[in-house]
């Protein structure tokens, strides 16, 4: 028997989507390319060169970035859930000093059988938007309950 | 750190320059602290085992992050990660060394922009190719 119906899948689908509003500060940036171990003078910049600090688009997969996530209308027996994976699209570079707003919503529901028995994928789509209100980068990243 | 890469220096089957990690627990901890991922799996040892894995693992994004910056150290200043897209398909345990690997299997225009797509990958200390994925970057020509 299926554990994601169709209807389920509407009331997932249906959820009202989560929004946060971002300032990307020096320090976030530092924190982060501390932990990565990344020391590209491309983002910080080298002492003695006047540039603007461009945000690497790997900052985008922490989840300060993302706004708060919306959850699943309806109980399942989890057991684990799992960071799936995900794609992240880039449409405009991103500086320190910018402010963004991520929103975020669930754009499909759906389960497939594994070796441990049935998995069910959520998928969320975060879209980050500038002051201007262009559309800086995008995520769909999926998250496996088992 | 590579010096600029240029559209015209990539060719099919090119591989991307391959940096090597071994996260530490310490390191974990650091990624908790600047990701936001505070899940006790990642550096809590016995919150680990409750949940029958072998102990403490590496983020999963964390991982994601290696894949961007090895992308990023090749391509330069002047070239920009488009898209990048992977599956976590298994778990990596600290102290054991990640080759994060990449090689190019198309390069096209589009809209103006000269594209170039890899497959990527992370792979463990046995070999295994934890995660998979696929990266699209934009390069500069030497012509302007």
């Amino acid at each position: 028997m299926a554990l994601i119906t169709e209807d389920l899948k509407r009331q997932a689908l249906a959820v009202e989507p989560t929004s946060t509003t971002i300032d990307i500060d020096k320090s976030i940036l530092v924190r982060f390319l501390d932990a990565v171990e990344d020391k590209n003078p491309r983002w910080l910049g080298t002492e003695g060169r006047n540039r603007e600090m461009t945000v690497t688009p790997a900052l985008f997969l922490s989840s300060f970035m993302a706004s708060p996530r919306p959850e699943l209308p309806f109980e399942l027996e989890v057991k684990d859930v799992l960071d799936g994976g995900g794609e992240w699209e880039y449409f405009m570079q991103t500086r320190v000093g910018d402010t963004l707003t991520a929103q975020t919503r669930f754009i499909d529901v759906y389960e497939r059988q594994g070796n441990a028995g049935t998995l069910v994928f959520a998928v969320r789509e975060t879209v980050w938007k500038n002051k201007k209100g262009q559309v800086v980068a995008k995520a769909k990243t999926t998250t496996v309950i088992r | 750190m590579s010096s600029q890469l240029y559209d015209e220096d990539v060719c099919i089957g090119m591989e991307v320059p391959m940096i090597t990690k071994t996260p530490t627990p310490v390191q974990l901890v650091k990624w908790a602290g600047a990701s936001g991922d505070y899940n006790p799996i990642h550096y809590n040892h016995f919150a680990a085992l409750a949940q029958k894995l072998p102990g403490i693992i590496v983020h999963g994004k964390l991982k994601t992050s290696y894949l961007c910056q090895m992308l990023t150290d090749w391509i330069g200043d002047q070239g920009n990660v488009v898209k990048i897209s992977c599956q976590h398909r298994g778990m990596d345990v600290p102290d054991h060394q990640l080759k994060i690997g990449g090689r190019v299997t198309g390069v096209f225009q589009k809209d103006g922009q000269n594209l170039v797509e890899c497959e990527i990958w992370v792979e463990n200390d046995k070999g295994q190719k934890t995660v998979p994925g696929a990266a699209t970057v934009s390069l500069p020509t030497r012509i302007g």
